[in-house]
């Protein structure tokens, strides 16, 4: 019987398996233009480079923070529409499907048309500053203010997965306990924070985890949209990878960085499912 | 045409499901497997019917060994407790499936096939899934799949507990002419005692693996064996009215009776059964459930005896019925 | 509905909707009214973005035509190894069915971007790269770990006395998948085929990567290049042409399939 999955796991195996231990290799390994693309090893010389590196830090905090307010705001907001969608009506299925929207279409697409929207002095969001006479904006090229337009591009295309998760959540919730709150004499507020909530902590879970994790390696959208810029404020960690294999054919560093980054999402996985377990524990008790 | 357990012995990890079973159901019988859930019935039915195999012992068909046969080869006509009709094929398309694969020209499938929905009442259905028939066609359609089979022996898993009561009583005598009209073994499979009771020539109680009794329903009823087929068959459940010296006495419900003399009860409810009425009583023994008439009055003086040929004794240790008289 | 029902409804649609009809709409103007859009213009509306864009030197309709080959290619491939994997996820022993998932989901839940540099070097030493068939092997293990799970959870509800009831019907097993086990799950085939089709379709890093030849790059390719082209040009006028053009499809996808993706994308949060 277990012949059945062979194929599966081969195939998981070498686009999974073997690429992981190539670049753990690698991240041991000079292997760029430099060596003549030829391997050498260099006793951990990429390691101690990336420990010293500033700009892979700096990429870390980046993308940590990008990742954790696009999810933060996506958790909310697609639990507002899931609530709005778990109601039926006539024509609920054209709904859903629009909303499903900007899922569905490439990343590369609405990263393109995010950019044309905040463009400078062109796009929409610009002229209706410059309306308001908040021109000196410039949302895409201040280090402080593109990071949030990437954000927002991302809730726009990652919020409707979330809200379809949390939906099919909300439909597992058997209708009579509700009733029997009311009965109770609760409120919908009651309702929302003492059956909603509760019961959506798995959904809400799974989802946290799998778009977490999906954000840290965030690429399509920033390298569209923003190109890492500017000055290197929205760039993520798997832009810096990208751009040390491909322009800078520095493989052997690229290696390091993503091994690297696939250690931090690892730690940072682990944290917060300890802090959430505790914060649990403490609710519980 | 006869089925023959011989020393059938099953094991879960270490869980024992059935412990050297042995069985033998005669053509034309049938043969009720009565227990609680867990007792090792269903296990037996799918050992029988190739689903499962046995750690140890030997299945007979008609003489031949089918121990390690594969289920199809054991032509059995076997109705699952939920039917397990393929819900994507039309009632006509679940009979024809198996004679289709067999090979059976088709002319000779049609043929069987209508003559089968015309003995079951089921020609106007024909066309239709499984999901919109009745629970009653439902399990008419499982049963014609059977049935079409010409099967050496019936298997039948509580085939009737998806269906309401009501429904179950009407359709006891037909599932039983139809079964028994071809002479052939019949397992059936239930947990419940009245349709064991009703249908069966012979039941055979399990209990933990092992079978407690073999009889005919009047014998399971009047001569239980040991204590568990005693307080397992029958409702109200028997009465036990004394206990000592590792023995232990039981007298069933109506066998129980208001006197001028014996023991001295309170009468705690009295239930209403149609022709029959349940009165509960708390006395020294315990809690006593007694059935009498509808027009039973409960005297003031409420005490209740009991003759003496009526009492049933059981050892405490093994729980078999001792022969001791006193 | 609830008044306040209809208003948020109509907040989301809004949201979800108004990036898209701006793109229509720049779409279908000039670059004079795009560059300064609160004057009067004398003609406001032209088909030049469209035409630019379907008559360059590689017409729009071969980017659109890779995208399918790719999305059906391991539609297929995909879809064809799983059956078989999940069937046997489903019927494995509980201990090592757990161990597998485990795994799978660690996969699933990896980002997988990291994978393009490996990928590429498995390209480049067997040859692969530019070739929009051999594109469907990583693209088919990215979709596996969401294929298996769906397919061995529509397994599962399958109760086991129907593959009994086959087997003494004398089904033999591939008769029995064959006959019915297979048509049981095309539900989950039909939603796990698309769900795979939209990530091949639109996936972008390891298609970065592996193709670099102007005839074979994909949609999302080719836009992303467009845009990368002149990162402060305008007219924009081009591009959005260009992002409507390469919604459409998906678009027709959503509308049509929406069933089938909502209850691949539930089944496998639930089951998965």
């Amino acid at each position: 019987m277990i012949i059945l999955l062979v194929p599966s796991l081969l195939l998981l195996f070498l686009v999974f398996g073997i690429p992981f231990f190539r670049y753990i290799w690698l991240s041991l390994h000079s292997f760029s233009v430099s060596t003549s693309l030829i391997p050498i090893n260099n006793n951990g010389a990429n390691w101690i480079r990336l420990i010293n590196d500033e700009r892979f830090w700096q990429d870390v905090i980046q993308t940590a923070r990008f990742a954790i307010l696009s999810v933060s705001l996506e958790i909310i907001i697609a639990l507002c529409i899931a609530l709005l969608l778990n109601q039926s009506w006539k024509g609920k299925g054209l709904i859903r499907a629009i909303t499903l929207l900007p899922w569905a279409l490439p990343t590369t697409i609405m990263a393109l048309g995010w950019r044309w929207i905040f463009n400078n002095p062109y796009g929409p969001i610009e002229q209706f500053l410059s309306l308001v006479n908040l021109s000196e904006l410039n949302i895409l090229s201040s280090p402080y203010l593109t990071w949030i337009a990437t954000v927002v591009a991302d809730v726009w295309k990652t919020t409707p997965f979330v809200a379809l998760i949390l939906l099919a959540g909300l439909q597992t919730i058997p209708n009579d306990l509700y009733e029997a709150l009311y009965i109770e004499g609760g409120n919908a507020r009651d309702a929302l924070l003492k059956i909603t909530i509760p019961l959506l902590k798995p959904y809400l879970f799974i989802s946290m985890i799998f778009r977490f994790s999906q954000a840290f390696g965030v690429f399509d959208l920033i390298q569209v949209m923003t190109g890492g810029g500017p000055a290197g404020s929205t760039e993520s960690l798997a832009l810096y990878a990208y751009l040390n294999a491909m322009r800078f054919l520095d493989f052997g560093y690229s290696s390091t960085i993503v091994i690297g980054s696939f250690i931090i999402l690892v730690v940072i996985c682990i944290t917060s499912w300890i802090i959430l377990k505790q914060t649990i524990y403490l609710v519980k008790q | 045409m006869t089925l023959i357990l011989r020393k059938i012995s099953r094991k879960f990890g270490r869980r024992i499901i059935l412990n050297n079973l042995n069985l033998e159901v005669r053509e034309g019988e049938i043969l009720a497997l009565l227990g609680p859930s867990g007792c090792g019935k269903s296990t037996t039915l799918r050992i029988i019917a190739g689903l499962e195999r046995p750690d140890t012992g030997e299945i007979l068909i008609n003489g031949a060994n089918m121990t390690h046969i594969p289920p199809v080869d054991r032509k059995i006509g076997m109705v699952f407790q939920n039917y397990a009709l393929f819900p994507h094929l039309s009632v006509g398309e679940n009979l024809s499936l198996g004679l289709n694969i067999r090979g059976v020209p088709n002319k000779q499938i049609q043929v069987r096939v209508s003559s089968i929905l015309g003995l079951m009442k089921l020609d106007d259905h024909v066309n239709k899934l499984p999901a919109e028939l009745s629970g009653g066609q439902r399990q008419r359609v499982a049963l014609a799949r059977a049935l079409l089979r010409d099967p050496s022996i019936y298997l039948l898993d509580e085939p009737m507990s998806n269906l309401d009561a009501q429904l179950r009583e009407d359709l006891r005598p037909e599932l039983r002419s139809l079964i028994t009209s071809e002479n052939k073994p019949v397992v059936y499979v239930t947990h419940d005692q009245n349709e064991a009771m009703a249908l069966a020539n012979r039941i055979a109680i399990l209990n933990n693996g092992v079978i407690e009794q073999i009889d005919t329903p009047q014998d399971i009823y009047k001569n239980p064996k040991t204590y568990f087929v005693a307080s397992f068959i029958g409702s109200p459940k028997i009465n036990t009215v004394n206990q000592s010296n590792e023995i232990l006495s039981a007298v069933r419900p109506e066998d129980i009776y208001f006197s001028e003399e014996g023991l001295n009860c309170k009468v705690l409810a009295r239930e209403w059964h149609g022709k029959n009425q349940i009165i509960i009583l708390d006395c020294s023994k315990g809690i006593l459930r007694m059935i009498c008439d509808v027009d039973t009055k409960i005297p003031t003086n409420t005490k209740v005896s009991w003759d003496k040929d009526k009492v049933y004794r059981f050892n405490i240790n093994t729980g078999k019925r001792s022969i001791l008289t006193t | 509905m609830k008044k306040s029902t209809k208003l948020w409804l109509i907040v989301l649609l809004i949201w979800s909707l108004s990036p898209l009809i701006w793109q229509l709409y720049s779409s279908f103007c000039t670059t004079d009214v795009l560059i300064k859009p609160f004057e009067i213009h004398s003609n406001r509306w032209t088909l030049d973005n469209y035409k630019q864009i379907l008559n360059a030197d590689i017409g729009f309709s071969k980017y659109i035509i890779n995208s399918t080959i790719v999305g059906i290619s391991t539609t297929f491939l995909t879809i064809l190894i799983a059956i078989p994997g999940s069937y046997s996820l489903a019927r494995l022993p509980v201990k090592i069915h757990n161990l597998t998932r485990s795994l799978i989901l660690i996969a699933a839940l990896s980002p997988y971007v990291l994978l393009f540099l490996a990928l590429l070097e498995m390209a480049r030493k067997f040859n692969l790269a530019n070739n929009l068939i051999l594109l469907s092997l990583p693209y088919s293990a990215l979709s596996l770990p969401l294929a298996l799970l769906l397919l061995a959870s529509a397994f599962k509800d399958i109760p086991k006395e129907l593959e009994e009831a086959s087997r003494i019907e004398g089904l033999s097993s591939f008769q029995t998948v064959r006959f019915i086990l297979l048509p049981l799950i095309k539900p989950s085939i039909a939603s796990t085929a698309i769900l795979v089709f939209l990530f091949s379709w639109n996936e972008y890093p390891i298609a970065l990567s592996w193709l670099s030849n102007p005839e074979a790059l994909t949609l999302p390719v080719a836009i992303a290049r467009l845009a990368g082209s002149s990162i402060y040009s305008v007219p924009y006028g081009a591009y959005a042409a260009a992002t409507v053009l390469g919604s459409i499809p998906l678009l027709l996808i959503v509308l049509i399939f929406q069933r089938q993706i909502v209850s691949g994308l539930t089944n496998g949060a639930i089951k998965g």
